[in-house]
């Protein structure tokens, strides 16, 4: 859709990172770089510019690749943490 | 087949422990390499366990030299590959072993061949009946070294039951031995024939025992077919008439002559032996097989045993 499109990319048109998570279910994580903090309650997700705090139960990557990050588990809270990066 | 046996072992995920100070940053390297990570999950604070497809394990290993433990170059992670996982785990198996796998489903299916065949017939309860019960088994089928078979066991069954005093009857297959339980009615009393003994064939009587009845013969007498042997009734001391039943049994030798259309005199014979319907207990005495014409003639003598309520 030409509304996510727009959503998606900055002003220069390159594809942002995104989050998509289900509350008390997964998640899906495009534009990952690399993986700060990792435990089964909290997880930190690096992207380019920024980074997400995920917080909940039973986490685990269910698959990483490519930039590409699945998370399995009971996703009770996603924040935003400033900072990012390899 | 074996291009598709190689990508599906291509497919094949192990399961690798990767064991250092911040494990999870080590994902950063295999991001890197462009290895795909599965099912990562860290169970210590030093320790984060992961899966990858099989073909990528190798680039594991290199990334993180040092891993291996021939190789004397500082790494800050260590690798172990914990094995594989899911079904191409037992297809591994399968593959090593392949004999003896192929050995275990051969066995399994003689096994289940087999089970269909009777190797032995055991009998329970009553064993009155036990020559009745293995003559059914064998007209209806019911063999050493063959199919067992469950209509005829039926059958068997139907056979048995019809017999006098007989209460329960059954036949189980339990693996390769059939069983054969009969039970016999413990308030059922033998049901005695009443009537004169009368001859079956004509002779001379050898032997005659009456245990119940008058015997109206005596044994080197000439008996003719349907003559009373021993009567159902005998006179008192006081001149009175008693009706019994009779229980007596007699021997009668018999002979016989007859020309038979036979190859040889082994048939010739066979056909006698028919026409004379002989049950077994017979006992032939004397035998003389001659040529005449396109047959043979054979002439017989035998003794036949003739019994009541016996």
């Amino acid at each position: 859709m030409r509304l996510f499109d727009e959503i998606f990319k900055d002003v220069d048109g390159i594809a942002l990172s995104r989050c998509t998570f289900v509350p008390n279910g997964g998640g899906y994580f495009e534009g990952v770089k690399s993986i700060g903090d990792f435990s089964s309650e909290r997880i930190v997700i690096c992207f380019s510019k920024q980074s997400v705090e995920v917080c909940g139960v039973g986490l685990s990557i269910k698959k990483y690749y490519d930039g590409d990050l699945q998370l399995s588990g009971k996703i009770a809270s996603v924040v935003h943490v400033s900072g990012g990066g390899e | 087949m074996m291009e598709k046996f190689c990508r599906i072992e291509n497919n094949v995920k192990v399961r690798l422990l990767l064991q250092g100070t911040m494990p999870e940053r080590a994902l950063l390297r295999l991001r890197r390499a462009g290895i795909a990570v599965y099912h990562a999950k860290k169970i210590e604070p030093k320790k984060l366990r992961l899966d990858v497809k099989k073909k990528d394990v190798e680039k594991v290993f290199a990334i993180f030299c040092g891993a291996c433990y021939n190789i004397s170059t500082y790494s800050a992670y260590t690798v172990t590959a914990l094995g594989e996982r899911g079904i191409y785990k037992y297809l591994r198996i399968v593959k090593n072993r392949a004999g003896l796998v192929l050995g275990g489903l051969l066995f399994v299916a003689t096994v289940a061949f087999f089970d269909g065949f009777v190797f032995a017939v055991d009998f329970e309860g009553a064993n009155v009946y036990q020559r009745e019960a293995r003559i059914a088994l064998e007209e209806q089928g019911i063999r050493l070294f063959s199919p067992y078979d469950e209509e005829g066991a039926k059958g068997v069954v139907t056979k048995l039951l019809a017999l006098d005093g007989m209460e329960y009857c059954a036949v189980k297959k339990s693996g390769m031995r059939v069983t054969v339980e009969l039970r016999l009615s413990p308030f059922q009393t033998a049901q005695l024939q009443s009537g004169n003994m009368q001859a079956k064939h004509s002779g001379i009587l050898l032997s005659l025992v009456t245990l119940r009845g008058e015997a109206q013969k005596k044994a080197g007498e000439k008996v003719r077919k349907g003559e009373v042997l021993v009567s159902d009734s005998f006179t008192t001391t006081d001149g009175g008439q008693v009706r019994v039943e009779p229980i007596a049994y007699a021997r009668v030798a018999c002979t016989h002559e007859s020309v038979y259309d036979a190859k040889n005199e082994t048939e010739a014979f066979a056909k006698a032996y028919l026409a004379l319907g002989f049950s077994g207990e017979e006992r032939i005495t004397k035998r003389e097989i001659t040529p005449m014409g396109t047959g043979y003639k054979v002439y017989l003598c035998y003794e036949e045993i003739e019994r009541m309520n016996f």
